[in-house]
């Protein structure tokens, strides 16, 4: 089916719907830099206090993003480490906007969803 | 809060710990300062153990940390995630009561033992001084190599010290007294201190109330003033404060009271009643003449910028330039941190019991390991049915190690409450032994090595089960039925080893424990040189004034001997000017024919006693004539002299008939016989020199004297009735203190005492570990071996030869443990040489008991699964297949 929607869904090289909290960690390095507990706060801001993060799952979590290559390690400042996004992070983020994005149409086609902007 | 994450860090893989522990420490630090929270502490806390397990989890199933992305949704709730795995493995072990009892109590027993060791351990060798800048005081001391192993220093050299040093900021000695207050309600015995009017200012202590010591009342015949403890105003002066500038009588002289100390303040070697200054006639001493004195202890306060080692270099410049004052005797200084003075000889009694408890938790975890393995093989299924219901391999490892950390964490709650109930009893047996230790707080650093202990046990024993677990292959677990067994045969394998584990680190405990108990017996009932059983002793502080020495001192003396005697239940009395082994040799005399200058000459223990003393202790005279009732005033001065005396002053000469005297104006003693020697002090140590003289000859008995009372049953009953007599002969003169004889050995034996109880407590929690482990193994082996046991039996074996092949098992098991076990403990024990008395770390006695012992109970433990075996059904067996 051709199509942008067709594309995104069949398309074998896109990765897997990510989990709510690799999505919001890069969500919180979009900006750029931070550090630990910056993402910490963020995530925690931009999820509305739905998703919370602890100081051993974040850098579990953290971990896995740059054994990935989503995040790369930037500056330091003092003890603190700060992380940014690389761009196969930010390619990764944007895909999984659009599927969001995807999911959102279709639930608003669907009725389960206001119109308009959310 | 932040030192608990620290630990809990140690749990992570170190390559994980390495990247990332820096950072997690410093986000967690940011968190803590914005919102300190309890909610936060429990949520990281929680966290950061799931967290540890799942990376443990993923690192041992896919062979590293290379992390790829699990499919699987995670991490967006902690809390919601973790409760939920807690549930399961709560659920996991309410489900198999008797294995969480089990489980729970062997960790317990480990994680106690050695929280409340490391609480010993802690309060003693780790948290300083209680004195501000504590780590820049130290402790100076002579020893007088060739005359006495006391370190005692002559008071002469402790003054040029103060004024030729440039390393200290000040100097301070100290001696302590027992001395008798009067003049209160009744009279009072005392630990009293003579100190320099230093000392306070050195350990930085102001006093409560009043003043402290000024420096010009150091000075002999100005130093009738005295400071004291904030217990002693409390108790004896209802806590007035009206105490300042009121007089008190102490030991028949008139003090001032000037000052009252904190109330938290401690003595470094103990607690004290009283203080004054140390009042020395300070020219006179330093002319190094006949008056000579020793200071016990002196202790410094290093200048800023001046190290140990510059210090020490400086005095033992300033120590080799003093006036020698005996012929053959080598001074020499020693400067030590005080902490490390004071806990010196504690230092190894503690490493040897912190080893011997870590053994016992590997023990305990090897034990919880050798469950959870037998536990795996009923959950073979449902963790088959797991995997093939998607959970990844990784995940049932993580769910696996959760359940480990359960049953750590239940067991270092029941650690931590056994660590606590045992409390005040090891308390007891520390104080009599340790340098001043007033409590055992279970506080943050003592929960928080609780903690890591538990956890880290947790990991080690979680690992094996985790990783069986979750290797097991799916098709082959779901088809086979319950009782075919998969992985059986590498089970097994970790099975022995575990067990094979156990066995050898019991045998390394059990000759632990067998040499401490072989040592403090010789050293308690063999080697004293006496005999200890059934003596009372009490010691009585003549008052100077009314009982000055000469006849009617003696005549005091003799009556209260006698009075002694007709107690009921007293077989025989006598007295000494010293308790047996008591006192320094210090004092020196002279030989004659022998010129010595004066001041220049050998030295040993004098001690005044009645003829009675020899028999009543039971001190053996070796040649020559016992001392008689008739060596009296009149008669020819005599002395008796120590094997040890004989030996080093008469060397190759027979001692009897010599004559020696104690200071030149004195008349010549002849010796007339030889003694044994007598140990109490340091049973270790070499015995000192000592001159025994009668009492009536002497006219005094000394200072103080020692009342002995050999009494025909316990002794204990008869201490209030010797308070009572001597209160009878004379109303003020009290008696200050009787104990038993084996309170007094306990008390200069003491540190062998708490090591010895601990140490075979340990040895014994290890043979019952080593059982528990065995029996378990060969529970497992029976059941893995069920229908080929029902076949043999059903084709004809006898049920005795089903015992035998489980016993055989066993004691193949048990004889490669004790190979090991006894490889370890010839090279362990080494250590704890320092600890031994009379007995070598490698007693071949100890090690075969040790192995005939534990193979019994072994055999014994395997004796219940093996009888179980031989009963099992052929017929039912059969049917099942």
């Amino acid at each position: 089916m051709p199509g942008m929607n067709g594309t995104a869904m069949n398309d074998a090289r896109t990765p897997p719907p990510l989990k709510p909290a690799d999505f919001h960690i890069l969500l919180a390095l979009l900006e750029g830099p931070r550090h630990g507990y910056e993402i910490m706060k963020e995530v925690e801001r931009e999820s509305a206090g739905t998703v919370r993060l602890e100081v051993g799952t974040l850098y579990r979590l953290l971990a896995r993003l740059l054994e990935a290559g989503w995040l790369a390690e930037a500056d330091e400042d003092g003890r603190r480490r700060n992380y940014r996004l690389t761009r196969l992070g930010r390619r990764t983020l944007r895909s999984e906007a659009e599927r969001l994005a995807l999911v959102v149409d279709r639930l608003r086609l669907r009725k389960l969803l206001p119109q308009g902007n959310i | 809060m932040r030192l608990l994450v620290r630990a809990l860090l140690r749990l992570f893989p170190a390559a994980f710990r390495r990247a990332f522990g820096a950072g997690m420490l410093a986000t967690f630090d940011d968190q803590w300062r914005e919102r300190a929270s309890l909610a936060l502490a429990w949520r990281t806390i929680a966290d950061l153990i799931r967290s540890a397990c799942l990376l443990w989890g993923r690192l041992l199933t896919c062979g590293g940390l290379a992390i790829r992305l699990p499919p699987e949704r995670q991490g967006d709730n902690v809390m919601k995630t973790f409760w939920h795995e807690l549930r399961l493995a709560l659920r996991q072990l309410w489900k198999s009561p008797a294995f969480a009892v089990i489980a729970v109590s062997v960790l317990a027993l480990g994680v106690g033992a050695n929280t409340a060791v490391f609480s010993v351990v802690d309060a003693v060798l780790l948290r300083p001084l209680p004195y501000p800048e504590a780590d820049r005081l130290v402790s100076v001391v002579e020893t007088h190599k060739g005359v006495t192993a006391d370190e005692v220093t002559l008071t002469s050299d402790f003054l040029d010290w103060r004024a030729q040093n440039h390393v200290f900021t000040a100097i301070a000695g100290f001696t302590d007294f027992t001395r008798t207050l009067t003049g209160i309600a009744e009279p009072l015995q005392l630990r009293t201190v003579k100190a320099s009017a230093d000392l306070l200012t050195i350990l930085k202590v102001q006093p409560f109330l009043g003043r402290n010591f000024l420096p010009g009342e150091d000075a002999k015949g100005r130093d009738a003033v005295a400071i004291l403890s904030y217990s002693l105003w409390q108790r004896s002066f209802g806590g007035n404060r009206e105490v300042i500038g009121r007089s008190i009588t102490l030991d028949d002289r008139p003090l001032t009271v000037v000052g009252v100390l904190p109330r938290d303040f401690r003595f470094p070697n103990g607690t004290i009643d009283l203080m004054t200054p140390l009042g020395k006639n300070e020219e006179a001493e330093l002319k190094r003449g006949n008056e000579m004195t020793i200071v016990r202890n002196v202790i410094a306060r290093l200048k800023p910028g001046v190290s140990l080692a510059q210090a020490r270099a400086e005095m033992e410049v300033i120590e080799s330039h003093l006036p020698r004052p005996f012929a053959g005797v080598q001074l020499s200084v020693r400067v030590l941190g005080l902490q490390e003075w004071l806990v010196g000889n504690v230092r190894a009694t503690l490493l040897t019991l912190l080893c011997a408890v870590g053994f016992l938790l590997l023990m305990a975890c090897a034990n919880v390991a050798n469950l959870l393995l037998s536990r795996a093989v009923s959950r073979q299924r449902e963790m088959a049915v797991r995997s093939a219901l998607g959970a990844s391999r990784s995940r049932i490892a993580g769910q696996l190690l959760v359940e480990s950390m359960v049953l750590g964490a239940l067991g270092c709650a029941g650690g931590l409450a056994l660590a606590f109930w045992t409390r005040g009893l090891l308390l007891s047996l520390v104080a009599t032994s340790g340098p001043g230790i007033a409590a055992l707080p279970l506080d943050l650093r003592v929960l928080a090595f609780a903690a890591v202990a538990a956890a880290a046990s947790a990991l080690v024993f979680g690992i094996g089960p985790a990783l069986s677990g979750a290797g097991a292959p799916i098709a082959a677990s779901l088809a086979s039925d319950s009782r075919s067994l998969t992985g059986g045969a590498r089970r097994q394998f970790w099975l022995n080893g575990l067990a094979t584990a156990q066995v050898a680190i019991a045998i390394v405990l059990l000759t632990v424990g067998g040499l401490m108990l072989q040592s403090f017996w010789k050293m308690r009932y063999r080697d004293l040189g006496f005999q200890p059983d059934r003596l009372l002793m009490a010691k009585l502080k003549l008052s100077p004034a009314r009982y000055p020495s000469g006849p009617k001192q003696v005549a005091f003396l003799d009556q209260v001997v006698e009075a002694a005697r007709n107690l009921p239940g007293a077989q025989d009395a006598a007295i000494g000017s010293l308790p047996p082994g008591g006192g320094h040799a210090t004092n020196g005399f002279g030989i004659e024919g022998r010129a010595f200058t004066s001041g220049r000459s050998p030295a040993a223990r004098q001690c005044a006693v009645s003829a009675a003393y020899f028999r009543v202790l039971g001190i053996p005279v070796l040649r020559g004539r016992a001392m008689a009732e008739s060596d009296a005033a009149g008669a020819t001065p005599i002395a008796l002299v120590s094997e040890t005396f004989a030996r080093r002053i008469f060397p190759g000469e027979d001692p009897l008939g010599k004559r020696i005297r104690m200071t030149a104006q004195e008349p010549y003693l002849t010796i007339v016989a030889e003694v044994g020697d007598v140990k109490t002090a340091g049973l270790a140590a070499e015995p000192e020199p000592v001159i025994y003289f009668p009492y009536r000859q002497a006219g005094s008995s000394g200072d103080p004297a020692v009342l002995v009372i050999r009494t025909a049953l316990d002794p204990v009953a008869l201490g209030p009735e010797v308070h009572k007599r001597v209160a009878q002969l004379d109303p003020l003169q009290p008696v200050a203190s009787v104990e038993t004889m084996e309170q007094h050995l306990t008390d200069s034996v003491s540190r062998p005492r708490l090591a010895t109880i601990l140490l075979t407590c340990f040895a014994a929690l290890g043979l019952l570990l080593a059982g528990v482990g065995l029996y378990g193994v060969m529970s497992f082996l029976v059941r893995w071996r069920f229908r080929e046991i029902g076949i043999r039996l059903a084709i004809g074996a006898q049920p005795g030869d089903v015992i035998r092949m489980v016993l055989t098992r066993s004691l193949r098991v048990i004889l490669a443990g004790a190979v090991v076990g006894i490889g370890g403990a010839l090279w362990l024990n080494r250590l704890m040489q320092g600890l031994l008395y009379g007995v070598s770390p490698a007693d071949p006695l100890t090690f075969g008991a040790a192995v005939v012992f534990l193979s019994l109970v072994g055999l014994a433990a395997s004796y219940i699964p093996a009888r179980q075996a031989s009963r099992i059904d052929p017929m039912a067996t059969l049917r099942a297949e």
